[in-house]
């Protein structure tokens, strides 16, 4: 009798696993791709030119300007890579290249406006695009 | 369900930092007075409104003070102040009552309008002055100087002109400045049609700036384009397309990506199907 309820009470552990696991990737997919959105909206206000962050010629308030809008751009590639990665895992497909240079470019094109800000964005989304690939050979 | 609550607040409250943080706009010391200036008949800058050849009459005309302490606006002087453009320049005149104007105490008296530049919000660099030598004579000097870390230096080559006339108790200052001229250099600012710029307008009696100032204040004009003449230019007007269609894609790319999470259950469904 116990024996019974110890093999049922494995293998429930052992079906629930893998549920759970595709739950937090579905939550992940959701959350990340939340954030990305609202990255999105303050990149378009932000490098849109539809607001101004810090209206000043001083130089630090102009440096934090570009960081701010260089930051934005970054985060938005972590999260929909986060997110889209998610979704391919859920869907049993890899993350390919094509659809990291489309997340590439689209968070890039963003900064167009600010040669400085594509400057330092195309900087930082190379680090980042390097990171990854380090990360998976390993 | 408490985890599931407590993410959602966390959520929220990150949303709400990166919301807010895109609306801290520097501009806590205050809007200055702002106008928009049009086109009008071009004066004659001598210190006298012709009132027969009607000369300022299409100009924006404002009632403004001039304070000793800009952030304790009180006592000020009332001056009348009348704004115009006229291709190709920018017409701005500025007319008072003084008790005993004509006493030696304001001999040496001078009204100047220091620029700012579009993007350079209240940092004033260009300083345009009518300067009285002596005020009986009606002797005065246009004066157009650079500032440099609020040192005044002479432009080598000045542009614009002032002119001023005492008449009775009441004065008129007339200045004229360039509007897309970029002749000025970098001692100049350069006045563009469809930007807004600061103007500060600097009162004073003895002849030493800016310790000379006495009573200024801050006004903020918007140049009209010509009329006629595109209200925007064709580069900007590039950029703001560009814009609108870059960001459109992404935003489409993103709805569609938000509209394939809706239905990823039921694709993960298929897919084990």
């Amino acid at each position: 009798m116990s024996k019974i309820k110890k093999e049922n009470l494995k293998s429930g552990t052992v079906n629930r696993k893998p549920k759970l696991k595709e739950k937090s990737a579905h939550r992940s997919v959701k959350l990340s791709a939340g954030i990305a959105g609202i990255l999105l909206i303050i990149s378009i206000s932000l490098n849109g030119g539809y607001i101004s962050l810090f209206a000043s010629e001083n130089i630090l308030l102009q440096t934090l300007d570009i960081t701010v809008k260089v930051l934005v751009i970054l985060f938005f590639f972590i999260f929909m890579t986060i997110s889209i990665g998610n979704y391919k895992e859920l869907t049993g497909k890899p993350l390919d290249l094509k659809l990291i240079v489309l997340i590439f470019i689209f968070s890039l094109v963003q900064s167009f406006r600010d040669s400085l800000v594509f400057s330092f964005s195309l900087i930082g989304l190379l680090i980042i695009i390097v990171y990854l690939f380090l990360i998976q050979e390993n | 369900m408490k985890k599931h609550t407590t993410s959602i607040i966390i959520f929220i409250f990150i949303a709400q930092i990166l919301v807010s943080s895109a609306f801290l706009v520097v501009k806590t010391y205050g809007t200055p007075i702002e106008f928009d200036v049009g086109f009008g008949t071009t004066p004659v800058i001598d210190g006298i409104v012709d009132g027969a050849s009607g000369e300022w009459d299409s100009a924006e005309k404002l009632e403004i003070e001039l304070f000793p302490d800009l952030s304790n606006q009180s006592d000020g002087l009332s001056i009348e102040l009348w704004v115009l453009q006229a291709e190709p320049n920018l017409y701005i005149l500025a007319r008072f009552d003084l008790n005993d104007h004509s006493s030696s105490e304001y001999n040496n008296e001078f009204l100047g309008i220091l620029l700012a530049d579009w993007d350079a919000d209240l940092d004033f660099t260009d300083a345009k002055i009518v300067q009285f030598s002596n005020m009986s004579t009606n002797a005065y000097s246009y004066l157009d100087y650079y500032i440099n870390d609020t040192f005044y230096y002479e432009d080598v080559n000045p542009n614009g002109n002032g002119a001023a006339k005492l008449e009775g108790n009441q004065i008129v200052y007339e200045f004229s400045m360039p509007v897309e001229s970029s002749e000025g250099g970098i001692e100049d600012i350069e006045l563009d049609h469809g930007d807004t710029f600061n103007f500060k307008i600097i009162f004073g009696k003895t002849a030493i700036y800016p310790s000379g100032i006495i009573i200024s204040n801050i006004i903020s004009i918007h140049l009209q384009f010509p009329p006629g003449a595109p209200d925007v230019p064709i580069g900007e007007l590039l950029m703001s397309i560009s814009t609108i269609v870059i960001f459109s894609t992404i935003g489409a790319f993103f709805a569609y990506y938000v509209y394939r999470i809706t239905r990823l259950k039921k694709e993960i469904e298929r897919i084990r199907s």
